[in-house]
């Protein structure tokens, strides 16, 4: 062993230090095996690629085994992602889906500022070390190399009476040089690298280059030497400085890491508290008896979900107001029945009397008949109103058919001559003139025929039981006006405004009628957004006659 | 007895007219609220049938004309609405007596001979004058304990003297108990009347005032 080259010793130093003592026991039988001095560096070229072969192949292996266990980890990433897609809106927690986007954004901006850190480390680091390559290669440009035998250097050496802790982390294969002459004759090298450093005499300055059987590449750098016999060529591995940049990444990036499960866990604690108004307001709801009309407290609602609690708010007095109109018109309905139902009690009580006259019994029976029709009516006419009350207004654009109407422009000629013809006979039985006069071309509205009709027949309806005998009615279509018209018995102006109240009737009234025709009208009106007046105006200057007058107007009708 | 009757509703109020007189009510009805309450004024009435919901006027201010005015006539009080409220007012106001719709026939004689009998402070069932009595409940007239067979209006003209035991009745006064407005009354008929009465339950219990009118004879 003494025998040995301290070339070789060191060599042998360095493996036994990297791989262990087989590696060294099979290195050392080689050398005693052979001593040939120039035999040396092929052996030890050898080996070492043998071991970096070795390394790559482990590297190789561990980035597959790496792409695997990432490939898995997204599949698992995409199959919770569906899962989590999968469930229905209602459960999709605000919390959880703020964490996982949170997270995922974290993840992204994490990874963007470490590649910005990257391409910054890479500029600062290629700085450094080629900075320091020229310091080094300027150096060497100033020695005088003309008398040196070829030298292979080993470029590190542990201090002398320096302690391993002192000499600091010192790498040494951080530098490679050789010294060619012009001739393209190596003078000096390092032993480990720099004797396998290409020639290459036209290049000059920084380049990269591949060692011969090697897959790394180095950054070196050329100058000549200043008797301008000699070219120097210092370089570095490419690898080692991306090493140097992870290093560094990771470094920086550690402590976010450890801090990562810290930050969610706040994150997910605030959450919680902050959503907790909410899940209260929830609770609320979820207790609240239907018929309550209190506003919701909006105090405690934070300001993003103060929206959606005042439309809550808003849909609750709705529905009161909704609640309290069919229940005031539930409570007029059963009064406005109980009336007749009185009638057609005692009308009976009396035909079942004993001992009464037949004249006053048949009397009674015909009261009774006109009683009950009475009582149909009135029914009828409330499911009517109560239907076109719970109805929505026209929609502005022709759509699906609505509440089962068709709708359509309206045939005004078509429904107005249908009623003349319905109602002709039962005017004609009074004595009442009834005339019908059409617009040339009145406009074209949308609207429900099958509504238009009712509206018509309630008015005709209200014209023949109030005209007096051998008046008239008297129907006029202009352009964007219906005119309805009957003369009628004195009627004041203050019982003409409140016509179209439910079940409000002028007093005097001889004929039965339940009250509820110009409602009726004027809900009709309305979905159609017709205009209605109804007056009563003198005709003439004295006074003698009063005219009772509908008037629709069509100026906010839908066209 | 004679009822005023005021009712806008066409069958109820044909109905209570038709059958009370049965039950010896003659009735006077107004469907509009104004002539009804001008009618209280002008006649005599027993006791009052008023219908609240009248188109154009309130029922209720109808009864507070009439009390301010002092008038204590009994008024039976008809309506729709079974609101408390309402009916606490009403009575308040000088209502006797409420009925919601719908009532019965029946209910309202009984209730309506109860408010006049009530009215006369009378709080038996019968009144007896002598050898006769009156049953106010099924209105017949007895004699020594046996029914008589008498007609509606003889009835009634009983149930009258019999009501007003003290005083002298003239005979427009019973014309105007015993017929309603519009009925065809003849010069003759009350004392038409008053000759089948002493036929049935004998001479002497109605003796005539003269130039006066009639009051009861004296009990036996």
């Amino acid at each position: 062993m003494s025998a040995m080259p301290e070339s070789v010793r060191r060599v042998i130093d360095r493996l036994q230090k990297k791989f262990g003592t087989l590696e060294r026991f099979i290195f050392e039988s080689l050398c005693e095996s052979s001593r040939d001095k120039f035999l040396w560096p092929e052996i030890r070229r050898r080996i070492l690629s043998a071991v970096k072969r070795f390394f790559a192949a482990s590297i190789a292996l561990a980035l597959k085994a790496a792409e695997t266990a990432l490939r898995l980890i997204l599949w698992g990433l995409s199959r919770l992602w569906e899962r989590f897609q999968g469930l229905p809106l209602s459960k999709k927690s605000l919390r959880l889906r703020l964490s996982l986007f949170f997270t995922a954004f974290l993840a992204f901006a994490w990874f963007g500022a470490a590649f910005f850190a990257w391409m910054e480390c890479e500029g600062y680091i290629n700085e450094f070390f080629d900075t320091q390559q020229m310091l080094f290669a300027k150096r060497l440009a100033e020695t005088d190399f003309t008398n040196e035998a070829a030298v292979f250097l080993k470029t590190r050496e542990r201090l002398p009476g320096v302690d391993k802790k002192a000499a600091g982390d010192l790498e040494d294969d951080a530098l490679g040089f050789a010294v060619f002459t012009i001739a393209g004759e190596l003078v000096m090298a390092d032993g480990k690298n720099g004797r396998r450093f290409t020639f290459e005499p036209d290049k000059k300055g920084f380049s990269d280059m591949r060692l011969p059987g090697e897959k790394g590449v180095w950054r070196v750098v050329r100058l000549v030497s200043r008797d301008g016999r000699h070219i120097i060529t210092v370089g570095q591995e490419e690898d080692y400085r991306q090493d140097m940049m992870l290093d560094m990444l990771s470094k920086q990036i550690m402590p976010w890491l450890v801090l990562l499960p810290v930050l969610l866990s706040g994150l997910i604690f605030i959450l919680s508290r902050e959503l907790a108004p909410l899940r209260a307001l929830a609770k609320r709801l979820r207790t609240r008896p239907p018929e309550d009309a209190v506003p919701l407290d909006l105090s405690q609602i934070p300001s993003e979900a103060l929206p959606l609690a005042e439309a809550l708010n808003g849909f609750f007095s709705r529905t009161k107001a909704m609640l309290t109109r069919e229940r005031s018109f539930i409570s007029d309905a059963a009064h406005e029945l109980r009336t007749p139902l009185a009638g057609l009690r005692v009308q009976a009580q009396v035909a079942a009397q004993r001992g009464i006259r037949r004249e006053t019994r048949q009397e009674a029976l015909g009261f009774l008949l006109q009683g009950i029709d009475r009582c149909a009516r009135l029914v009828e006419q409330l499911l009517e109103l109560s239907r076109l009350e719970a109805m929505g207004d026209i929609p502005p654009v022709q759509d699906a058919p609505f509440a089962g109407l068709c709708r359509s422009t309206l045939e005004w000629p078509v429904l107005l001559d249908e009623i003349v013809r319905e109602y002709g006979a039962k005017a004609e039985r009074k004595g009442l003139a009834l005339k019908c006069e059409l617009a040339p071309a009145p406009s074209p509205i949308q609207g429900y025929p099958a509504l238009i009709s009712m509206l018509l027949r309630n008015l005709l309806d209200n014209a023949v039981i109030y005209a007096p005998r051998n008046g008239y009615i008297r129907i006029y279509l202009e352009n964007s006006r219906l005119n309805i018209e009957n003369n009628a018995p004195e009627f004041s102006e203050a019982h003409a405004s409140r016509l179209g109240e439910r079940f409000f009737r002028p007093p005097g009234q001889e004929e039965p009628g339940s009250g509820l025709g110009l409602s009726i009208v004027r809900r009709i009106a309305e979905i159609h957004h017709f205009g209605l007046s109804v007056r009563a105006r003198r005709e003439n200057q004295d006074g003698a006659e009063t005219v009772f007058c509908v008037t629709l107007t069509f100026n906010n009708a839908v066209i | 007895m004679r009822v005023l009757l005021v009712e806008d509703d066409l069958l109820i109020g044909n109905g209570i007219k038709a059958g009370l007189s049965k039950h010896g009510f003659s009735i006077d009805w107004f469907k509009d609220g104004a002539v009804g309450r001008e009618a209280l004024l002008s006649a005599d009435y027993d006791a009052v049938i008023l219908d609240l919901s009248l188109p154009g006027i309130d029922g209720l201010d109808i009864l507070r004309g009439w009390r301010a005015s002092g008038r204590d006539v009994p008024v039976l009080v008809l309506t729709a609405r079974d609101a408390l409220k309402q009916k606490v007012e009403g009575l308040n106001l000088g209502a006797d007596d409420y009925l919601g719709k719908p009532f019965d026939l029946e209910e309202v004689a009984a209730r309506l001979r109860a408010l006049v009998r009530r009215r006369h402070g009378i709080t038996e069932r019968l009144l007896l004058h002598g050898a006769v009595s009156f049953s106010l409940e099924n209105r017949t007239v007895f004699l020594q304990g046996s029914p008589v067979a008498l007609g509606p209006k003889e009835v009634m003209l009983v149930e009258l003297m019999l009501l007003n035991k003290q005083s002298v009745l003239s005979k427009s006064a019973i014309e105007d108990k015993l017929y309603p407005w519009g009925e065809e009354v003849s010069s003759n008929s009350v004392e038409v009347l008053v000759h089948r009465i002493r036929r049935k339950l004998g001479h002497g219990f109605i003796r005539t005032v003269h130039g006066v009118g009639y009051a009861l004879g004296d009990a036996p």
